[in-house]
């Protein structure tokens, strides 16, 4: 009974990123990712013993994720979304397939960060990891907030490609 | 790129940086419905800033998992249970919640390491500072890395690069987490927090401190935790005993939570010769006049819960502010030359301008030396019979420049407000205080009483014109040169006439 137990929790474990990048993705832009993470984690949690080891982890899990993110989204205002419910139903399954390999993606990402310029990695770092806001980083560098915004697109645009292109390369 | 595409990518980046407006978001839903091939674009670029996140850690920072009414070690294939877990099952249960998220944290640490060396913050002042040996947030002497940063003494400014201020005194213990977050395990720190960083925190074991545009001190030790709201607003999370309620401090507010999460209000608050930071940890302690003010207001009298007094040693000057309540009003000289030379540099309190209407107000002074003690009243109140019988006017009058009046409405609204604060002596003067004094020449304990009854309006009719309490200074008693003849001598403690 408890290697079942374990079992579970290494899986809800090991799925964290994924959840976390689904969830985060349909709420696009929204601080409430990782609030509806954890209450993702809970629901997950509470029907553990409904779980059958002999199928996927994941799709079974994006389930609860989704009902959560529904829940959140008829819970706020509509002007706090981007995505309609047409919209979302339609890019629901490009996140689902984007996000189920992510172990791979975040390992080419570690890759991809270290090729930045100084320039580059210093503002992902301010962004990110110091959780700046970009109006903060804007005044901070006396540069517009819409500049700061711009340049972190291109980073972000140059981080993707060079994941595709380290994913592709390890492929072959 | 043509400019649809164009339109798509600066909204997506907009929206994902924190920056657009609720009519952007709507206009990228509505190109996202109108152009689905398009909205490829955002889930990509959505998903790269999720996985910099998670990349970067704490997503799941703070994750304390209720106690769940489900029997994990059920088989998929029984019927679940709904009642509560057995003993054995239940310890089961928080054992397995802690490994999922011990888990999770082992995980997100494997892969957030190589940047959690990343600088933070940086040292910008310090003064006598001995550092533990466990200081591991130490990157090089002057930056800041997560990890703990720990003294035994002396005092240091951390500027962290999103925007706060930290000021830490004596003998402390900080494990810096983010730079939204620090868990203080011992010691007294002043934050400065501008609006870009709200939401910044810091926790103890009794209490998380959560800013909402402030900037707050907060003391933990001996069993107990102390809060104080400088300006703005914070939140106080309280988490020892039944623990769980939140309480919204604003400025000139105080409370101490003890180890079974009790709060209560704590009244006397110093601060440094700048009035900047919060200390108890004086240079030269000998040298201050005022050891201790309290009152007889109990919690939740006069309007507000916790209200304090903040004593700032040698801190009068020009432009000093003048109550704990108020983020404006200050005490100048009536003309440019400014302050008179025998208060300049004086201890002073700054007392607590809504107490101003209480009949039965006692505010009780304790002075750590032989002192002149003063007390500016508002001239457009009759004197108390305390202060007349106690204290001597000096003839010495100065001014409070008051600023803006309109707090309490909306920001939106405070706009409206054309009073402004002026700089130094004979500016923008609102209201006279005359200048009393009291010579206390063995130090000791003495009690000023109320405001005094309603002020003299514009028309010079009693009763109706307005008022603000009185402020209160000290200056040993040898500094006498230059200050006015001589009030007669008290040397103990007096009852103040009301």
């Amino acid at each position: 009974m408890r290697d079942r137990s374990t079992r579970f929790i290494q899986l809800l474990t090991s799925h964290q990123p994924n959840l976390y990048a689904y969830i985060a993705t349909m709420v696009v832009g929204d601080s409430a990712a990782s609030d509806l993470l954890q209450e993702t984690n809970l629901h997950l949690w509470t029907q553990a013993a409904q779980y059958d080891f002999n199928r996927p982890f994941l799709p079974w899990a994006f389930g609860f994720a989704r009902q959560r993110v529904m829940a959140f989204r008829k819970s706020c205002s509509r002007s706090r979304l981007v995505f309609d419910d047409a919209t979302l139903s339609l890019i629901d399954d490009k996140v689902m397939s984007s996000v189920s390999e992510i172990d791979d993606r975040l390992s080419a990402l570690q890759k991809c960060l270290k090729k930045l310029s100084a320039e580059q990695a210093e503002l992902i770092r301010e962004r990110y990891l110091a959780k700046t806001s970009v109006t903060t980083m804007a005044e901070r560098l006396n540069e517009t907030a819409h500049n700061i915004s711009s340049q972190l697109h291109r980073i972000r645009k140059i981080l993707g490609k060079c994941i595709e292109f380290t994913l592709s390369a390890e492929e072959h | 790129m043509d400019s649809l595409e164009r339109r798509f990518t600066q909204l997506t980046s907009r929206v994902l940086d924190g920056l657009c407006t609720d009519d952007e978001r709507a206009e990228l839903g509505r190109l996202a419905s109108q152009h689905p091939e398009l909205a490829a674009g955002v889930v990509d670029e959505a998903i790269l800033d999720a996985l910099l996140k998670w990349h970067s850690g704490n997503i799941t920072e703070g994750f304390v998992p209720p106690e769940f009414p489900v029997d994990v070690t059920h088989d998929a294939t029984v019927e679940p249970k709904h009642s509560l877990p057995t003993v054995s099952a239940r310890h089961f249960l928080w054992a397995a919640i802690l490994l999922l998220a011990c888990g999770v944290a082992t995980w997100q640490m494997y892969h957030a390491r190589q940047s959690a060396d990343a600088v933070i913050a940086d040292i910008v002042d310090r003064s006598g500072v001995r550092w533990a040996d466990d200081s591991t947030a130490l990157s090089d002497g002057k930056t800041i890395v997560p990890g703990r940063l720990a003294s035994l003494g002396g005092e240091y400014t951390l500027q962290f690069r999103s925007g706060p201020t930290v000021r830490v005194v004596g003998a402390a213990s900080l494990d810096i987490k983010s730079s939204m977050l620090i868990q203080l395990d011992q010691g007294q720190v002043t934050a400065q927090v501008p609006k870009s960083s709200t939401g910044f925190t810091i926790n103890s074991t009794l209490v998380d401190v959560i800013d909402q545009g402030t900037q707050f001190g907060i003391s933990v030790g001996s069993g107990r935790a102390d809060v104080v709201v400088f300006d703005g607003k914070v939140d106080v999370q309280s988490k020892a005993g039944n623990g769980g309620g939140q309480t919204r401090l604003t400025q000139g507010e105080c409370v101490q939570i003890d180890g079974r999460g009790a709060i209560s209000r704590f009244a006397d608050v110093r601060r440094d010769v700048q009035g900047r930071w919060w200390t108890d940890d004086q240079s030269d302690p000998d040298g201050h006049v005022i050891a201790s003010v309290s009152d007889n207001i109990h919690s939740g009298e006069g309007g507000k819960a916790f209200a304090c007094y903040q004593t700032t040693f040698e801190g009068l000057h020009e432009d000093s502010l003048a109550y704990s309540d108020n983020p404006h009003h200050q005490w100048n000289g009536l003309k440019a030359d400014g302050l008179p030379d025998f208060l300049r540099g004086a201890d002073y309190i700054k007392t607590f301008n809504d107490y101003r209407y209480m009949e039965y107000f006692e505010m009780k002074i304790e002075l750590a030396r032989p002192a002149n003690l003063y007390v500016f009243f508002d001239d457009r109140v009759e004197p108390p019979d305390w202060l007349k019988a106690n204290f001597e006017d000096t003839g010495v009058d100065i001014g409070l420049d008051e600023g803006p009046w309109l707090m309490q409405l909306d920001e939106k609204d405070r706009k409206l407000d054309v009073n402004t604060t002026a700089a130094g002596g004979g500016n923008s003067i609102d209201n006279i205080f005359s200048v009393w004094r009291r010579r206390c020449v063995d130090g000791g304990t003495v009690i000023l009483g109320n405001g005094g009854k309603w002020g003299i309006d514009k028309k010079g009719l009693t009763g109706k014109g307005g008022r603000t309490m009185y402020g209160v200074a000290a200056t040993p008693l040898d500094v006498m040169e230059s200050s006015p003849a001589a009030s007669p001598d008290v040397s103990s403690p007096v009852d103040n006439g009301t």
